[in-house]
């Protein structure tokens, strides 16, 4: 099937195999490799994507499904360089260990922060319920994400 | 995975044009059940029609003491208008509120989940003691079914192939009413309902008015518990009722599943009365 779609911030046409996931597009088809494949049944939010500004699991979403709709993967470069902001700030924050999750974290960060500027602890902690860290605990990924906050000026950090 | 065709609805004339041509389809919107199902070879060979762009089947409006619900509305779509919706129906908020996880209410639809026919569907309880009504089309008619009748099995539900659940309506309840919703499951996020409860309950004087329970994952689909009711209906709300009502109600669940393992039949006995005891009140 051919889809007209936008991934970060890019216009694209493309023809995409009827059976293939939206990760497996984004990983094999396009090499966007920043998106994870975890439990492939959306309970790690590994693969985590947003999809017209919502963050979704791109192993529960079939490539075609994308047609007329904006995905953003960990890779954007977006115009307003908060994505760049928050990964900055989880490296500042110590956030990632192995690092396998934190490409679904940011984006669930991002997904909030683009809808709330002034998120509280228990808004970060409802915001990411659905990635799994087995790493470093969740506090250091919080701490990033309400650090984020306040860089991109919002008031109660 | 494999897959025959893929069409893709933008309308709900189209969609209902395309089921009625082309047999062994299944509708596709959020995909968080199907695409798993397609992803380990559940399901196989059949053609999809993807609805995920359908924008008239999204919406949730209020009309005179009826609330409507679009099918493809996602769990975040219904929860966004919350500050709308009245009191008395808190117990659907919060089911729809402990659905998975973000990323899941944000894919995920209410008509998906209806039509899934899943036992630990988590917004059918709540609906159910509402009394909600499903709007389905096809090209030759419309029909609206009780909800409490949908159900036919596990995962079978009154929806012929050719069939598109389009709303789902229900009346709000009156003020002396409030719905109270309570769900078991491992954790917080990312869990399957180990079994949940819903009841519409009407205390006056602390004598039970009138009660409607329905439960998740006590049967093979989730049910209205008749039997149930009727031990509180007329009942003061005391301890002694309570426990009479949570020995038989454990006593009705026990019997759906005699030919269970023990430890599953010990977990649904804990739950139902947990659940039970956390929703009427």
């Amino acid at each position: 099937m051919n889809i007209q779609t936008v991934i970060n911030g890019k216009k694209i046409s493309v023809n995409v195999k009827n059976d293939m996931r939206l990760l497996d597009f984004l990983r094999d088809e396009l090499e966007l490799t920043g998106t994870k494949e975890g439990c492939s049944e959306g309970e790690c939010g590994a693969c985590t994507v947003l999809i017209d500004g919502s963050p979704v699991n791109s192993c529960l979403v079939m490539a075609f499904q994308i047609d007329g709709k904006e995905v953003v993967t960990i890779e954007a470069l977006d115009e307003d360089g908060n994505l760049n902001i928050i990964k900055d700030t989880f490296l500042e924050e110590g956030a990632p260990q192995c690092g396998f999750c934190m490409p679904g974290m940011v984006l669930s960060a991002k997904g909030l922060l683009d809808q709330n500027s002034n998120p509280t602890r228990s808004d970060v902690k409802e915001a990411i319920s659905g990635n799994l860290c087995r790493c470093t605990g969740y506090t250091t990924i919080e701490d990033a994400i309400l650090k984020s906050a306040k860089k991109l000026g919002g008031k109660n950090g | 995975m494999n897959i025959a065709d893929v069409y893709k609805a933008e309308t709900v004339k189209e969609c209902i044009k395309l089921l009625a041509k082309h047999k062994e389809t299944k509708i596709i919107s959020g995909g968080t059940d199907l695409v798993i199902k397609l992803n380990e070879g559940q399901i196989e060979g059949i053609s999809l029609v993807d609805i995920s762009s359908i924008k008239e089947l999204n919406f949730v409006k209020i009309e005179g003491n009826t609330i409507h619900i679009g099918s493809n509305s996602t769990f975040s779509d219904v929860l966004n208008h919350k500050s709308i919706f009245p009191k008395s129906i808190k117990g659907f908020v919060e089911a729809l509120e402990s659905v998975g996880s973000p990323q899941i209410r944000n894919a995920g639809t209410i008509g998906g989940n209806i039509c899934n026919g899943s036992p630990a569907a988590d917004s059918i309880p709540p609906l159910i003691v509402l009394g909600a009504k499903l709007t389905i089309i096809s090209k030759k008619r419309e029909r609206i079914v009780d909800i409490e009748d949908f159900f036919l099995g596990k995962g079978k539900v009154d929806l012929g192939s050719n069939e598109l659940l389009k709303s789902i309506s229900f009346d709000i309840p009156n003020e002396d009413s409030k719905l109270n919703f309570y769900k078991y499951s491992y954790r917080n996020a990312l869990s399957i309902t180990l079994g949940s409860v819903a009841a519409l309950i009407d205390i006056q004087n602390n004598i039970v008015q009138d009660i409607k329970i329905a439960t998740g994952g006590f049967s093979a689909y989730c049910i209205r518990e008749r039997e149930m009711e009727e031990l509180m209906i007329g009942k003061e709300l005391n301890e002694e009722n309570l426990n009479y009502l949570l020995n038989s109600a454990k006593k009705i669940v026990q019997k759906r599943i005699e030919t269970f393992p023990n430890d599953f039949k010990v977990l649904k006995n804990i739950t139902i009365e947990g659940a039970l005891r956390h929703v009427i009140r």
